[in-house]
């Protein structure tokens, strides 16, 4: 396993190479880290099982990755109209109803990323020609709208769940 | 009437199996009698059951093969994602601070998938083997059901608990594909080379069979299958026409090459996440062949030097008893009562190509009450035995 920006002291070179990528860098930006996890039982000193997050370690087919993505203003200004978008990551199935974000709408697509919409809405035609509701194997894209404006100094946190194929 | 039986006994019962008799004609009366071997009586309905004891587990595998064809457009990846593929997540963030639209700024995390080692090794099969019988081969399969090609080594296993003798002198071996079925001259790999994620090869045990064993002895033989290969950063390097290298679970994160984890089930003769998987396969001694018996009328003689069936001609009977497979009929007797019309001609009993005597003595066969008698005792297939006599017609 290579693994690269998996732990959070990486962050700061993702961080680095975030800088050199934007032109507002010396004005300071919206910090954005993504992380790759994986859920595994841990037994403690007292016996007993607790599920704790840790990298990706053991990466074969059928494991669940825990995805998150952190953004931070750093700026001296509320940012607003702030949306995520998020390709559903090459050889991996999204994970139904795992996604999240506080404070965020959350949208799907299933052709590409061009259109997005609620769960409910998208829509699949069959081989029979019915239309049904897409699976979320389907999704191909996952967009959070942030609602809110995110004031100087604060952060926010979204993420899904998705498995190796 | 000419009719034939075939009288069978095993140590402890002698059963009449079959007085068949058919008699199309005087001249070629075919006659095919059922035979048994030892121990038929009893142990022929329990091999019926075992050979659907046999049976059934391949067709639920199957079954399950079948299956999971079918669902895989379903399941997408059976297979799994090749070790060594890189896997990015990558978000995108757009804001605008007032009115002015910011550039969009992206986070990137990748890791690379690993290597999974799982490998399915399925035997249950009962072969029928000859006691003696050397270079005996029974079929296994090996499946990959990992998420790269790997080469997979073979040693079998001949002594296991719970049967009645070891084969001897065993190999493993790979169908080549050529021709169906193990042969010598073609299945000649020791090893499984680049077997591709979720496929099966099919794998002999080639073992010889100890001598003296007696119907119905059965002897467990195991193969083990091995995972192999060679592994760098982009996943499996092949080796084709060698051996890959043994394979060993990366205890943390392997920052150079793909991890290796093992993920296989215990077998019968290993444990569970070693790379390596077995099952047993039985030989079993000697059930299940075909005894044939046919009686002709190979010549005709009459008293004119030619070949017409009239009273005085003299007709020459062959009775041929074939045997083959693999397997000893124990106490094998052919009777052979004359039909009136005829009258047998003295001292005319020829089993294969030796001249017997007519009288009840040490040779085994004889003449009485107008019927041919030969005991054949314990005949091991394959054989072929010429039974010949000659009557003249009345």
């Amino acid at each position: 396993m290579r693994i690269t920006n998996l732990f959070y002291p990486a962050a700061l070179l993702a961080l680095l190479g975030s800088f050199s990528l934007n032109a507002h860098a010396a004005d300071g930006t919206i910090n954005l880290t993504s992380i790759a996890q994986v859920e595994i039982e841990v037994t403690g000193k007292d016996g007993k099982k607790t599920r704790q997050r840790a990298p990706v370690t053991k990466a074969v087919p059928g494991t669940e990755v825990i995805y998150t993505t952190t953004f931070a203003n750093t700026l001296n200004k509320a940012a607003e109209n702030i949306n995520i978008n998020n390709p559903i990551p090459n050889d991996s199935e999204y994970k139904g109803g795992s996604a999240f974000g506080k404070d965020c709408e959350i949208l799907f697509s299933i052709d590409g990323g061009k259109t997005f919409g609620h769960a409910e809405q998208l829509k699949i035609k069959g081989a029979d020609g019915k239309e049904r509701t897409a699976l979320p194997k389907e999704y191909t894209h996952i967009r959070w709208n942030y609602k809110a404006k995110l004031a100087p100094g604060k952060s926010g946190e979204v993420g899904f769940r998705a498995v190796i194929k | 009437m000419i009719c034939a039986y075939v009288i069978v006994m095993n140590n402890a019962t002698k059963n009449l199996c079959l007085g068949l008799c058919r008699c199309a004609s005087n001249l070629i009366i075919l006659i095919v009698a059922c035979f048994l071997l030892s121990g038929w009586k009893q142990r022929a309905r329990l091999n019926r059951f075992a050979d659907f004891r046999i049976t059934l587990p391949h067709t639920r595998w199957f079954g399950v093969v079948f299956g999971l064809l079918l669902f895989a457009p379903q399941i997408g990846w059976a297979a799994g994602t090749p070790a060594g593929t890189t896997i990015s997540n990558s978000a995108t963030l757009a804001y605008s601070l007032g009115a002015a639209v910011q550039p969009n700024v992206t986070s990137t995390v990748s890791f690379l998938v690993d290597e999974k080692v799982n490998l399915t090794v399925v035997g249950g099969v009962t072969t029928t083997v000859a006691t003696g019988a050397t270079a005996q081969a029974t079929a296994f399969t090996v499946t990959n059901n990992g998420n790269s090609a790997l080469d997979f080594s073979l040693t079998v296993t001949p002594a296991i608990a719970g049967d009645n003798f070891d084969p001897t002198v065993c190999s493993a071996f790979v169908e080549s594909g050529a021709t169906a079925g193990y042969q010598a001259a073609q299945d000649i790999a020791t090893y499984v080379d680049e077997l591709p994620a979720d496929t099966t090869k099919t794998v002999y045990a080639v073992c010889n069979i100890p001598a003296a064993l007696v119907n119905g002895n059965t002897g467990l033989v195991g193969v083990t299958a091995t995972a192999r290969g060679s592994f760098n950063a982009a996943g499996y390097v092949a080796t084709v026409g060698a051996l890959g290298a043994v394979l060993v679970q990366s205890a943390g994160i392997d920052t150079v090459n793909v991890d290796i984890v093992f993920a296989d089930v215990a077998g019968t003769e290993d444990i569970a996440r070693d790379a390596q998987h077995s099952a047993h396969n039985t030989y079993s001694i000697g059930v299940a062949s075909a005894l044939t018996i046919t009686k002709t009328v190979a010549g005709v003689l009459d008293q004119n030097g030619t070949a017409v069936l009239m009273p005085g001609a003299v007709m020459t009977y062959q009775i041929a008893v074939a045997f083959p497979g693999a397997g000893t009929a124990t106490n094998l007797v052919v009777t052979d009562p004359l039909p009136a019309n005829v009258t047998y001609v003295p001292g005319s009993i020829i089993v294969g190509g030796v001249t017997k005597t007519d009288a009840a003595d040490a040779d085994n066969a004889q003449f009485a009450a107008n019927t041919v008698t030969v005991s054949l005792g314990n005949v091991a297939a394959p054989a072929n035995i010429v039974i010949t006599f000659r009557a003249t017609i009345n």
